[in-house]
């Protein structure tokens, strides 16, 4: 039962987490909730989907979340031609040596930002995937261990899909989060028109955290205690989902874990050494709602979204929250 | 997470039906064993085929149709035959009860048929217990209660887990065409009973039982509490069946009879006393007079029958010859049906009530003699009042005017001087015996050699005499040679038993001039201290003497069975009451089951309507005084109060009363602090499955504090927010004392 | 043999505690018997007087023949046992009364505590399956709960549906009760739950709960099989009007789901055979046809009601169809100005209104000076012959039902 964090390391998870909001906030303005979840995805060890239109601030969101926590930022421009050695690596003849030598790709970093990466083909996708899920490379039969804490910002522009090779439902199901950040507020806008520096490179964050302290966070996040009852809920929101008409299929057993332990690193977030209900309702969409289908399918991306993200809500309601 | 448990399905809880029903089958068929009515046939048939059709179902499918079409015509016609050869109602009816239990048994139901199983059961229990009243009664109407409830509520499940499909195939009672079996009727019991043991959730089998029992207590409070009021009585179910006595208590008694029942030890007659006291040192419990000797038989005189003057109007009272005294008890008397007519009592009394009703009596005053017109068929309850145990039979001390209706003729013109001395008639000293029977006997009384006259000495000498050459045993063998076999025994020296004993003593008295009868009864009995009562065996059973005395004017008793005192005239007033009672008391198990058969008769069969006044005055008064002790405990203990608050005060007395109080709160305080604290994590550490007790209580005040609405700024509210949050959700190690918490909690919802 | 009582002093014995989820799934708010809150403070003598004189509707305790039988075998004990004062018959008398109480008191228990909602899954759609689900909830602590059936009311319905409960509820457990329906005719949808009864527990008595629940939902018009006339509009761009994106020329844009009505010329094989799914090429210059639906419903045009059905559904079905080929770019109903169809909602919207429209007055000039009838791929209905109806496209037959 002592496998439960307590006390003090939550304190000190609470601290480092607010720091490293606190500093993303600088860069980020008006988009507390953006950066809550972005940090519990990196609490989580999780990768971000990030569906918004363009310019809205996913990059300098990734950078500066790399930047605070003194990390490798890696950028990746997915477009139809892009192979997946482009991603990955590659390994070429070194003439002196007389072997080859693994040449490292850009997702050899911390963060890595896979920018519109349902512009690219299948194949590339895939590969950028298999990265994520496992954060190893495997090139030649040779395992090479990408950067560790690591973490993929995936955007995709749910808009513009023309030409597009959207990302299938298995895929989907290796995102931990969709989230979406949405036109900043007028006062936050004006905000940001007034701050002189215009391109991320000129953002200029200190580190607030080592890759150490995050990867400790991520380690007892695992450890954050859950109530039965709480997991009971959990299931019973999974399993709602599973018998709901609407949706083509269920959530699988992948996506109750992340459940899981989004909640699990939201109660972290806000210095808890146990999850309650509420971080799980609070996730429930971000979490739940890109690895659900409409049975109707409708033509328009934006109008599905939408109905899914209505349903998770009626769901949400209409179960009995565990108090 | 607690698992499921699991449902039944439909084919179960058929399995379950069909097997209550056999149940109730057997249950009511069982009931046969104590009613006395010949039907042992149908009781084996169905004894033994349905425990076969509850292991096998799919036998029922086997039956032929025509048979099924067969059936209820030949039930019709083999009760048609029944009532036409024994003429008997009630029997042929209970019979073709049972015949209709048994088809029922053994054939698949539906729903119509359950139901009639259920009536039919309920009618053979009911007939049972009218006419038997016997206590097992009482635990068959409660099983059978309680099968039937679970098999009503079985139909009531199968009904709505079926509601609005169509019924499973072949739980219909036409097995025609389909041999293929239903499901549910091949299945592994086993299966069944795993399945039902997991189905079962102990707190829905508690509470269910508790509520059984409380359907069993308000059927006790409404048995006691239904009004009571007498419209009628005597032409129901009881009336139908005819019993007879038991030989050895009837008007004729061959040697043996006596003895016969001496080997049934069941309790024959219980009697309840008001005053234990008054229970004479060895009782012997007068039943009825036999005077004529024949053919080695005794029994009871035409003329002597003749004396028995039997009332022309029922009554349910009888007033008797005794003069009402002080201190008079009560004496209640529980006889077992079917036991004899004659009524055990000591000797005269001022009054005898049936309860239950009137009934045909007759009486003679002068042998202490009441007697039934018929015998009793169930338990028959009467109470006495103002007996007397007399050693010696005087006259009447009232001589109470009976209205006889029996024939007059063949009776003595003068029926004695009712002033005189006590009738005598000619049959106490009629001896029909053989010449040579007649000169032994006069030859054995020579041999006594008692002074004539003195009847009492006769009886001394004679007992004596008999004690010498025989010994007692309940083996009856008469001695070779022919004549009469009282006489060949007396000859013999082998051992006898009291009916040879008492026989030999009338015969050798009768020879010698005095006369004397036999009497037949019981003797003794035993103390059950458990209910306070008196219960009289079968094995009780005994014969004596009564020998007329000229001096006193009256019959004496004479036990001439050795090992019996000599009658005492005095009965046992030198020894203590208590010491006697102790003495003959019984507290074997079986004694108790008697105490149980007791209580049935006196407080369930014959509880009646002053009974129940009774009960409710007792109750009244019960509470009455308890309130009364209670309100005098009270006074006494505030004057205690009173008088020690002026007492003086000193320091010590000031500092103990100090410390006392102080520890009274402290130990309140420590447990509302953290003793109930404790006691939740405890029981939380208990709880296997479901949410634990601290947990459950937090997330109340969750809700109840989210009605509240309290103000998230102020910082004790928030603290009191997060210590319930951290007791709902959180780890159990990192609690903080509950108990706190939540008074805590109570506090801020103010 | 009805023994008409209420079976709880305590005021409506319905109590909302939870609020509707959502206006637009159709699950009504939970009913309560017995809820906890309001109890005991509202218990008055005078209320409790006047609900033995009006009992609350739908509150009903009745006698079944199981029942008659035993209170006829009580009556017939009774009187035996007062006749006789037999002892016996006053035991059997009284454990047969108190197993009546007993059976009371389950019923009572059975139906205590429990919450029920109404579930119905719009859209419905005339012919098609729906679903129709009871949600049931214990709310009691240990007792389960056993044999509760539900009637219900629903338009088209001749007489109340029953549905039952089959398994046992468990404590605190839900489950639902489903009925599968097909909506005949299109409109307003009422679904009422009239009683929550139950034989619990030996079947002597039936007992009954009144419900107020009600649920509404719009029936869309039938789907209907049509037949498709060649028509130029169907495939060629021909009075164009531009639905989708333009590109620069005629070169390769982009890859995209197969819709119906593409040409299979434009199925990319390759791009299908990887993703298991039919992919088309789009071209820049990708244009198609966008059709105005505009149905007219003057009594005068359409004398038949079943012939004014059988539009609706055609109308319905049309504009599914269009819709989900990317066709249909905007739908009228009589005179109100055409509103463009650009999403899900606004189909929804349509097929809404297709489910109330009835034969009305003429409220507009037919003559075609209308905002609908300059416009160009326009389709319109009309009878054909006294059965069937035809959609015309600009006045040309386009298809036909």
């Amino acid at each position: 039962m002592s496998d439960f964090v307590s006390g003090p390391a939550v304190t000190d998870a609470k601290q480092t987490l607010d720091r490293l909001r606190t500093s993303m906030r600088q860069t980020i303005k008006g988009k507390d909730e953006v950066i809550d979840q972005v940090l519990i995805c990196l609490v989580a060890a999780g990768h971000p989907l990030i569906e918004d239109l363009p310019g809205v601030g996913k990059t300098t969101l990734a950078y500066s979340l790399a930047r605070s926590m003194d990390c490798a930022f890696a950028r990746i421009q997915f477009t139809s031609d892009l192979l997946p050695s482009d991603v990955t690596g590659v390994s070429i003849y070194d003439d002196q040596e007389k072997r080859f030598v693994f040449k490292k790709g850009p997702v050899f970093a911390n963060v890595v930002l896979a920018d519109e990466i349902n512009r690219a083909t299948p194949k590339t996708q895939s590969a950028l995937l298999e990265v994520m899920d496992r954060a190893k490379v495997t090139i030649d039969g040779e395992p090479h261990d990408v950067g560790s804490p690591f973490m993929v910002f995936a955007t995709q522009n749910p808009v513009d899909y023309e030409g597009t090779f959207p990302l299938p439902e298995s895929q989907m199901d290796r995102f931990l989060m969709r989230l979406h950040m949405g036109y900043p507020k007028e006062a936050d806008e004006l905000d940001i028109l007034r701050s002189t520096r215009n391109s991320y490179d000129a953002i200029a964050l200190n580190a607030v955290a080592t890759r150490d302290q995050v990867l400790h966070l991520q380690e007892i996040s695992q450890q954050v205690f859950i109530e039965d009852t709480v997991l009971e809920y959990i299931l019973k929101i999974i399993g709602a989902t599973r018998t709901e008409a609407e949706f083509k299929a269920g959530i699988s057993v992948r996506g109750s874990l992340a459940l899981k332990h989004a909640a699990q690193a939201r109660a972290l977030l806000s210095g808890r050494d146990f999850v309650m209900p509420e971080d799980v309702q609070e996730l429930v969409v971000p979490v739940l709602a890109h690895r659900l289908s409409l049975l109707r399918q409708s033509s328009d991306p934006m109008e599905e979204r939408r109905a899914i993200t209505a349903a998770l809500r009626r769901i949400v309601g209409s179960l009995q929250s565990p108090v | 997470m607690d698992k499921k448990r699991p449902q039944l399905s439909l084919s179960e809880l058929y399995q379950l039906k069909w097997i209550m029903g056999g149940a109730l089958a057997l249950l009511s068929a069982w009931t046969v064993l104590y009613m006395d009515v010949e039907a042992s046939l149908w009781l084996v048939l169905i004894t033994v085929a349905v425990p076969i059709v509850l292991r096998w179902p799919s036998l029922t499918l086997r039956v032929p149709r025509w048979a099924h079409r067969l059936a209820f015509p030949l039930f019709v016609a083999l009760f048609a035959t029944d009532f036409y050869l024994h003429r008997d109602p009630l029997p042929a009816m209970i019979r073709l009860a049972l015949m209709l239990v048994f088809y029922r048994a053994i054939t698949p139901r539906k729903r119509r048929d359950d139901l009639q199983l259920i009536v039919l059961g309920l009618f053979l229990v009911v007939v049972a217990g009218v006419i038997s009243v016997s206590l097992a009664f009482a635990p068959q109407i409660l099983l059978f209660t309680a099968c039937t409830l679970v098999f009503l509520l079985l139909i009531t499940l199968i009904d709505s887990a079926e509601a609005g499909q169509s019924p499973v195939v072949g739980s219909a009672p036409t097995p025609t065409a389909s041999t293929e079996p239903p499901a549910w009727m091949r299945s592994e019991w086993r299966r069944l009973a795993r399945r039902l043991r997991e189905a079962t959730d102990w707190r829905v089998a508690m509470l269910a039982s508790g509520l059984f029992t409380g359907v069993l207590a308000f059927s006790a409070l409404l048995f006691f509490a239904l009004p009571r009021f007498e419209i009628g009585n005597s032409f129901f179910l009881d009336n139908l069946m005819r019993k007879e006595s038991k030989t050895g208590f009837s008007e004729n008694v061959r040697f043996g009879d006596v003895t016969k029942i001496q080997e049934d030890t069941s309790v024959a007659l219980r009697v309840e006393v008001s005053d234990p006291r008054a229970i004479p040192d060895s009782p012997y419990w007068r039943m009825l007079v036999l005077d004529s000797y024949e053919d080695g038989q005794f029994g009871t005189s035409r003329e002597l029958a003749n004396q028995m003057l039997a009332q022309k109007r029922k009554a349910s009272t009888v007033t008797g010859s005794s003069r009402p005294r002080s201190g008079d008890v009560m004496w209640t008397f529980y006889l077992e049906g079917g036991l004899s007519r004659y009524l055990p009592l000591l000797g005269s009394f001022r009054q005898v009530q049936f309860n239950g009703g009137s009934q045909d009596y007759a009486i003679n005053d002068e042998y202490r003699m009441l007697r039934l017109e018929r015998t009793p068929a169930k338990m028959f309850a009467y109470r006495v009042e103002g007996m007397r145990y007399e050693a010696t039979l005087g006259k009447p001390e009232i001589v109470q005017w009976r209205e006889s209706v029996a024939m007059h003729d063949g009776m003595p013109e003068d029926q004695g001087d009712r002033n005189g001395s006590p009738l005598l008639p000619p049959t106490f000293l009629n001896l029909s015996l053989g010449e040579a029977d007649l000169e032994k006997l006069s030859g054995w009384v020579r041999a006594i050699d008692a002074p004539p006259g003195d009847a009492t000495a006769f009886a001394a000498r004679a007992s004596r005499w008999l004690a010498q050459n025989h010994s007692y045993s309940l083996q009856m063998n008469i001695g070779p040679g022919d004549g009469d076999q009282l006489v060949r025994w007396m000859a013999s020296s082998e051992p006898g038993h009291c009916e040879l004993f008492a026989g030999a003593f009338t015969v050798l008295a009768r020879s010698a001039g005095y006369p004397t009868r036999m009497v037949t009864g019981f003797r003794g009995g035993t103390w059950n201290a458990g209910s306070n009562h008196l219960s009289i065996r079968n094995s009780d059973a005994h014969a004596w003497c009564e020998i007329f005395d000229e001096k006193v004017k009256g019959w004496v008793r004479v036990d001439p069975t050795p090992g019996n005192d000599v009658p005492t005239n005095q009965p046992g007033v030198e020894e203590d009451a208590n010491a006697r009672l102790a003495r003959i008391s019984d507290s074997s198990w079986s004694s108790k089951l008697d105490g149980v058969r007791m209580f049935w008769y006196r407080r369930i069969v014959d509880f009646d309507q002053n009974t129940q006044a009774e009960l409710a005055r007792d109750a009244k008064n019960a509470i009455q005084s308890r309130a009364k002790k209670l309100k005098e405990l009270i006074n006494e203990r505030l004057k205690l109060i009173g008088d020690w608050l002026q007492e003086p005060w000193d320091v010590a007395r000031l500092v103990a009363w100090v410390a006392v109080v102080g520890t009274g709160f402290g130990v309140v305080l420590g447990w509302r602090l953290v003793g109930r604290g404790w006691w939740l994590r405890w029981r939380s550490g208990m709880t296997r499955n479901g949410v634990d007790p601290v947990r459950r209580e937090a997330g109340r005040w969750l809700r109840r504090i989210a009605t509240h609405s309290l103000n998230a700024d102020d910082p004790e509210a928030a603290q009191v927010l997060a210590d319930l949050k951290r007791l709902r959700y959180g780890p159990r190690q990192s609690w903080p004392n509950p108990q706190g918490a939540f008074r805590r909690a109570k506090r801020a919802c103010k | 043999m009805s023994l008409s009582a209420p079976n709880s002093i305590r005021a409506p014995r319905t109590a909302v505690i939870a609020r509707p989820a959502e206006a637009g799934a159709a699950v009504t708010a939970w009913q309560t018997t017995s809820a906890r809150k309001e109890r005991t403070r509202s218990y008055r003598w005078r209320a409790f007087m006047w609900s033995l004189v009006y009992p609350y509707r739908g509150n009903r305790l009745l006698l079944t023949l199981p029942g008659g039988i035993v209170i006829a075998v009580a009556m017939g004990i009774g009187a035996a046992a007062y006749n006789t004062a037999n002892n016996i018959l006053f035991i059997t008398l009284s454990l047969l009364l108190a197993c009546l109480v007993f059976g009371g008191l389950l019923s009572w228990l059975n139906l205590k505590n429990l919450a029920w909602r109404l579930r119905l899954q719009p859209p419905l759609r005339v012919g098609r399956d729906h679903t129709l689900s009871i949600e049931l909830h214990n709310r009691r602590h240990v007792i389960p709960a056993y044999g509760i059936w539900f009637e219900v009311n629903m338009t088209g319905g001749k007489k109340a549906v029953r549905l039952p409960l089959r398994e046992r509820l468990d404590a605190q457990d839900t489950t639902s009760l489903d009925w599968t329906f097909k909506p005949t005719t299109r409109g307003q949808f009422k679904v009422e739950l009239l009683t929550a009864g139950s034989l619990f527990p030996f079947g002597f008595l039936k007992k009954m709960v009144g419900s107020e629940l009600k649920s509404e939902a719009l029936v869309w018009p039938a789907t209907v099989e049509y037949q498709r006339f060649p028509l130029v509009s169907w495939h060629q761009p021909g009075h164009v009007e531009r639905s989708t994106r333009v590109g620069q020329g005629g070169d390769l844009l982009a890859l995209r789901n197969y819709a119906r009505g593409d040409s299979n010329r434009l199925v990319h094989w390759k791009a299908s055979a990887r993703l298991r799914r039919l992919m088309v090429r789009q071209y820049a210059a990708e244009t198609q046809v966008g059709f105005s639906l505009w149905v007219q419903t003057s009594a005068a045009a359409w004398p038949r009601p079943e012939q004014f059905e059988l539009m609706c559904s055609l109308a319905g079905t049309m504009a599914d169809d269009l819709f989900r080929a990317g066709r249909l770019s905007s739908i009228s109903i009589d005179d109100d100005a055409p509103l463009p169809v650009r999403r899900m909602q606004d189909l929804e919207h349509f097929l809404d209104r297709l489910a109330r429209v009835a034969p009305g007055p003429l409220a507009y000039q037919p003559s075609g000076a209308t905002a609908t009838g300059l416009r160009n791929n326009v389709m319109t209905f009309a009878p054909d012959g006294s059965r069937g109806v035809l959609a015309y496209v600009d006045g040309q037959k386009a298809a036909s039902a």
